[in-house]
């Protein structure tokens, strides 16, 4: 099985696209003022389109993106952020709408783990998702299996009890899922601080750490997310995770007294927008005479789809049949953490 | 001896059932429902005892006697229940590489009634009495995959041998500390 399919495992599988669904991409630039507050800044879709996704991209290595997340309110794409430094940090928003037979709803989650998810009612497909904390730094905000988004954080020191929220932007109508892409971004050390000889005090070298990783899909590609798939990511290092141009692009830029291996799965999200099967007009609305002529037409076409359907459902029938000669993928499944508790609030005992 | 696999599951047509629930790729549903099927093979007396030493008379009484040496409390309860929630988070490795993480949650209530136990020296030591009805719901990502109720005497299900340890002081063995949760 191609691994880009497994995000869409719940999915129904998508017609060849057409155009009844238009996508639009819309950034904004705006300047965080050096305040220490954490700001919020907003772009909107344009009136009458549905939000798919969004994101941002900065260049100010002291700026902190607190959350990245469709607004619940009207279209748009919010991104709240603290520049700490002396000087203001210019930050880019960037919103991914649709106009058409589609629309789109936020599901938000809000828990006080460092880990929370979030699914799309079902019938919907997930385009995007987002995340929003105002005292832990995300590590992941990703697709989950099942068509939700899930997401993790670090702790910041001094912040036991995180507040988490996660969203997903569950769009409907004419949209189909066409999978994702994926791959691997591997951040390098790029720079490395004066360090002490002794081993004893090497947390006191600090390595740059950098990467940016462009990654595409089949389809129309509306969004995307990041995820860490080794080693630990500096607090607030992603500066961009955001559509660009015909890739999902994800840019690391942190600082770290870590330098061992670190890297992340950077995962596009493609649909597809199939043609509606509109309903036909009602009899009667034309003359009987054009009906007459159109009648055979539609049974001779349904005749020749009713036999390519069998056709298709044959072939279909003897591939599953018969053994795969190529290489198939190796499909496990690993128990990567578990926790139980009792709710003690539904406690009940009577002597 | 029930397991937690059986009481969620039943039998093998029951983890088939599951998987079809999960997701429609059945080598991908059929690895994830088979793992957390694994980690749920430990048996459902561990949950029952291990909420007794969470909150319970019994764990009060196991409190009294181990701090009064030759005490001997027979505890009655009419009515207990506790639900317990087990969380398990799966990666879904293709070819090796992590592709997706999938949230599994187990439910499972417990309802006792008519329980009739002896402690000593901070250990549960004698069963006299005692039904519980217990039932399992296994969702992944919100989506409910098995749904099931099983009722059974404690003295046959709760094997006591020479006193189970209620508080960590009257810890004799290791298998006295250990919890559903650590095991699986």
């Amino acid at each position: 099985m191609n691994p880009l399919v497994v995000l869409s495992l719940l999915a129904v599988n998508a017609t060849a696209p057409s155009a009844p669904v238009q996508v639009h991409i819309h950034t904004a630039q705006v300047q965080v003022a050096a305040s220490g507050a954490v700001q919020e800044f907003t772009v909107d879709c344009r009136p009458g389109e549905s939000v798919l996704s969004g994101g941002f991209r900065h260049t100010a290595p002291e700026l902190r993106v607190l959350g990245s997340y469709p607004s619940a309110t009207k279209a748009g794409w919010v991104v709240s952020a603290v520049q700490p430094a002396r000087a203001p940090a210019d930050l880019t928003l960037t919103v991914v709408c649709a106009v058409g037979e589609i629309r789109s709803a936020v599901r938000v989650a809000t828990g006080e783990k460092l880990s929370a998810s979030t699914r799309c009612p079902e019938g919907s497909v997930v385009t995007g998702g987002g995340y929003s904390s105002s005292n832990a730094a995300f590590v992941s905000s990703y697709p989950a299996v099942g068509e939700g988004w899930a997401v993790t954080a670090a702790a910041l020191p001094g912040n036991e009890v995180p507040n988490l929220s996660v969203y997903a932007v569950c769009a409907s109508g004419s949209v189909r899922p066409a999978g994702a892409g994926l791959e691997t971004l591997d951040v390098a050390v790029s720079s490395q601080s004066p360090c002490p000889v002794t081993p004893a005090a090497s947390a006191a070298c600090v390595f740059g750490r950098s990467g940016v990783k462009e990654v595409a899909c089949e389809g129309q590609l509306v969004g995307g997310g990041f995820e860490v798939a080794e080693g630990q990511l500096p607090p607030f290092a992603i500066s961009g995770a955001a559509v660009a141009r015909d890739a999902w692009r994800v840019t690391v830029d942190g600082r770290s007294s870590d330098n061992r291996p670190l890297s992340l799965r950077v995962i596009a999200i493609c649909v597809l927008f199939p043609e509606r099967v509109t309903d036909g007009p009602p009899v009667g609305r034309k003359p009987v005479s054009e009906r007459e002529e159109i009648l055979p037409i539609i049974a001779s076409s349904c005749l020749v789809a009713a036999l390519l359907l069998a056709l298709i459902l044959v072939m279909s029938a003897r591939m599953r049949s018969r053994p795969r000669r190529g290489q198939q993928a190796q499909v496990s499944v690993a128990l990567r953490s578990h926790h139980s508790s009792f709710r003690l609030d539904e406690f009940r005992e009577v002597r | 001896m029930t397991t937690v696999r059986e009481l969620v599951f039943g039998d093998h047509a029951g983890e088939v059932q599951a998987a079809e629930r999960f997701a429609h790729d059945v080598s991908i549903a059929g690895a994830a429902v088979s793992a957390v099927s694994q980690a749920l093979d430990f048996e459902v007396s561990d949950v029952v005892v291990w909420a007794w030493k969470t909150r319970s008379a019994l764990l009060e009484a196991a409190r009294e006697t181990h701090a009064t040496p030759g005490l001997v409390r027979e505890v009655t309860v009419k009515t207990y229940a506790l639900p317990w929630d087990y969380e398990m988070h799966l990666d879904v490795l293709i070819n090796g590489t992590r592709s997706a993480t999938v949230k599994f949650v187990l439910s499972i209530a417990l309802e006792i009634t008519a329980l009739a136990a002896t402690v000593q020296n901070g250990r549960l030591t004698g069963l006299a009495a005692g039904r519980c009805k217990t039932s399992a719901l296994l969702q992944a990502e919100g989506r409910m995959l098995a749904q099931r109720e099983v009722s059974f005497e404690l003295p046959a299900e709760v094997k006591v041998g020479d006193g189970i340890a209620l508080i960590p002081d009257a810890v004799s063995s290791p298998d006295d500390q250990s919890s559903p949760a650590s095991r699986s």
